[in-house]
């Protein structure tokens, strides 16, 4: 039989290839001290993290969730609540509830709060995953959306431990670059890792063909649910990462406009692919940057056009032109090791 | 052969499967022993797909049982018949096209439950066994109909299935490949002692390769018998031959 690249062969490639061009970049930006394109660049790393944890599920179930800022959200508001310092916790909730009262007295360090913000996430995904991975297509979206809803509403009006429209302030500010790119390879890792292996493929399996896969003994909630469970706890980190990088945040910081940005960032770099996820968040940054460098200053020959909500607008358009002219994204949904195949003959075989 | 225990036998007792009181399947009666190729023919209508599809799990009963072995699978999923040893093929493939035929393969000793090394192992042999090991790597958007036909049988004989249904698994094949599929299927049930339900039209393949055949005709049975008690069969030659060569 001819013999087939091994499963760790296929995941060293896919983060490989994935992974070391951003570790590059970032390196280099690094080194050029200008201190908002570092900002500018940790937040695509943070968006990376979060539209990555949304192709874990999405991407191979081709299930759509709204619902992933929801448990960015609450990794992030959960973070806050057990990292900020123990002796600001009484002025800054005065009203705590007696059953959480136990918040106050302590404190964790950023990584720690991160972690278990992280595994509280997982567990939430859980519970509302058992539900809600039973649902397809439209049902599945409007299920996740109205969780999103509930989320927003709970954070929102239960003042006393979210400070309600208030903003959460406090929060140490810890994450750096070098933490938003760290958790970037975590996650590329983790989601190359589920998709060249058996976990993963069977939940490509289901979102390839739902009868073929059910006809072979793979069972579709359970594969929906730990991918759902994987892609909500990543999309946590990226939630608890940010609330660490901006330090004041509110229940708005999580909004719907987010959910859709992080949407429109994984379809136009091409739904289905881990390759499409990572080109969406550097392509949608990059013209994002660019545009609100025209809006505000001009870039070379371009002369500044003073036109508030140009990005937004311009951001939209290019995403109706690739819905239009190249639904499959621009990836088309392929992995960067089948085009290295192509090229290369069988060097790399590609988790598709 | 001659005596098969009932508990290696899959066994439909009086299935009915009625659509808005369309009768599709009504009072069936079927056995597939192990280690033997059961053919299910009938003219169109006769109700074999959805027959099929009610053993499979995919069509709810409306009444009857299927038991599979000493195991009652009346109403179970299509995902647990498949975990307990009973697989089937599509007549649309339904091959994971944007899957190598390898991985489609392994999906099937995955699915099932194998573990690593004996999964790949199980899919080597299959691709083997169904002659597609030279499309491994292939996409199997790329492949002809006739090897992404093989390929899906071989998804299906990864799992290492106790039965194995196959539905047309001759539709859109020529002549030489119809008359390699038949000895493929003999040479299957061979290796994994499985029995083998088979649903065709091309009667060339039935009568070579089944040991029984049962005859559908407006969702009922209308004969069981060997290739040769078929063939002869008064009601089975104005049902079937009748109508399709008159």
């Amino acid at each position: 039989m001819k013999s087939s690249v091994s499963t760790w062969s296929r995941w060293a490639w896919l983060a490989g290839l994935l992974a070391v061009p951003i570790i590059i970049v970032t390196f280099l930006i690094s080194l050029t001290n200008d201190v908002s394109l570092i900002q500018r660049c940790t937040t695509a790393l943070i968006l990376m993290v979060m539209v990555i944890g949304l192709h874990v599920f999405s991407g191979n179930s081709g299930v759509v969730s709204f619902g992933s800022v929801a448990f960015a959200m609450i990794a992030a508001f959960t973070s806050a609540l057990i990292t900020i310092p123990a002796e600001k916790k009484p002025s800054l909730f005065p009203d705590m509830p007696n059953f959480l009262n136990w918040l106050w007295s302590f404190t964790v360090p950023v990584p720690l709060g991160i972690l278990i913000s992280v595994a509280f996430t997982a567990v939430i995904a859980l519970l509302v995953g058992i539900p809600l991975v039973r649902l397809s297509g439209l049902a599945a979206g409007i299920g996740t959306l109205a969780f999103l809803v509930v989320v927003q509403v709970i954070v929102t009006k239960w003042k006393a431990v979210t400070r309600g429209e208030s903003t959460m302030v406090g929060v140490p500010k810890e994450t750096t670059l070098w933490w938003a790119l760290g958790a970037v390879v975590l996650v590329i890792a983790i989601a190359a890792l589920y998709q060249v292996t058996r976990r993963g493929r069977r939940l490509i399996a289901t979102r390839e063909d739902d009868k073929a896969a059910m006809s072979i003994g793979i069972s579709i909630p359970i594969e929906r649910l730990w991918g759902w469970v994987a892609s909500c706890s990543i999309a946590g980190l990226g939630g608890a990462l940010y609330g660490h990088y901006i330090a004041t945040f509110s229940a708005q910081t999580f909004s719907i406009a987010l959910t859709f940005f992080i949407i429109a960032m994984l379809v136009i770099g091409g739904l289905g692919s881990l390759t499409g996820a990572v080109v969406g968040v550097i392509v949608v940054q990059v013209l994002a940057e660019l545009l609100r460098t025209v809006e505000t200053q001009g870039i070379g020959p371009v002369p500044q056009i003073d036109a508030p909500g140009l990005t937004e607008m311009v951001l939209a358009l290019i995403l109706l032109l690739v819905l239009i002219a190249r639904p499959a994204g621009i990836t088309g949904g392929r992995e960067i090791t089948s085009w290295v195949r192509r090229r290369k003959g069988n060097v790399a075989q590609g988790a598709t | 052969m001659d005596s098969v225990s009932p508990l290696d036998v899959l066994s439909t007792t009086k299935v009915c499967v009625y659509f808005e009181g369309v009768k599709a399947v009504d009072e069936v009666d079927l056995e597939v022993p192990r280690g033997r190729i059961t053919g299910l023919i009938g003219p169109n209508g006769a109700g074999k797909s959805t027959l099929f599809n009610a053993v499979s799990g995919f069509v709810p009963l409306t009444a009857g049982t299927v038991h599979c072995g000493a195991q009652d699978i009346s109403g179970w999923s299509p995902t647990r018949i498949a975990q307990l040893g009973l697989v089937r093929t599509f007549q649309e493939t339904r091959i994971f096209k944007r899957l190598t035929i390898l991985e489609n393969v392994e999906l099937g000793s995955m699915g099932s439950g194998l573990s690593g090394v004996k999964a790949r192992k199980a899919a080597g042999d299959a691709l083997e066994l169904l002659g597609v090991s030279h499309l491994s790597d292939e996409l199997a958007a790329n492949v002809a109909l006739g090897d992404e036909r093989r390929a899906g049988i071989a998804r299906a004989v990864a799992t290492e299935p106790d039965f194995l249904l196959l539905d047309e698994p001759a539709a859109g094949l020529d002549d030489d490949e119809t008359a390699a599929l038949s000895g493929t299927i003999v040479a299957i049930r061979d290796a994994l002692g499985c029995g083998v339900l088979l649903v065709e039209h091309d009667m060339s393949v039935i009568f070579a390769i089944c040991e029984e055949i049962h005859v559908m005709d407006s969702g009922r049975t209308i004969a069981v018998g060997s290739p040769e008690q078929i063939r002869t069969n008064p009601s089975v030659i104005e049902a079937y031959f009748g109508r399709e060569h008159s």
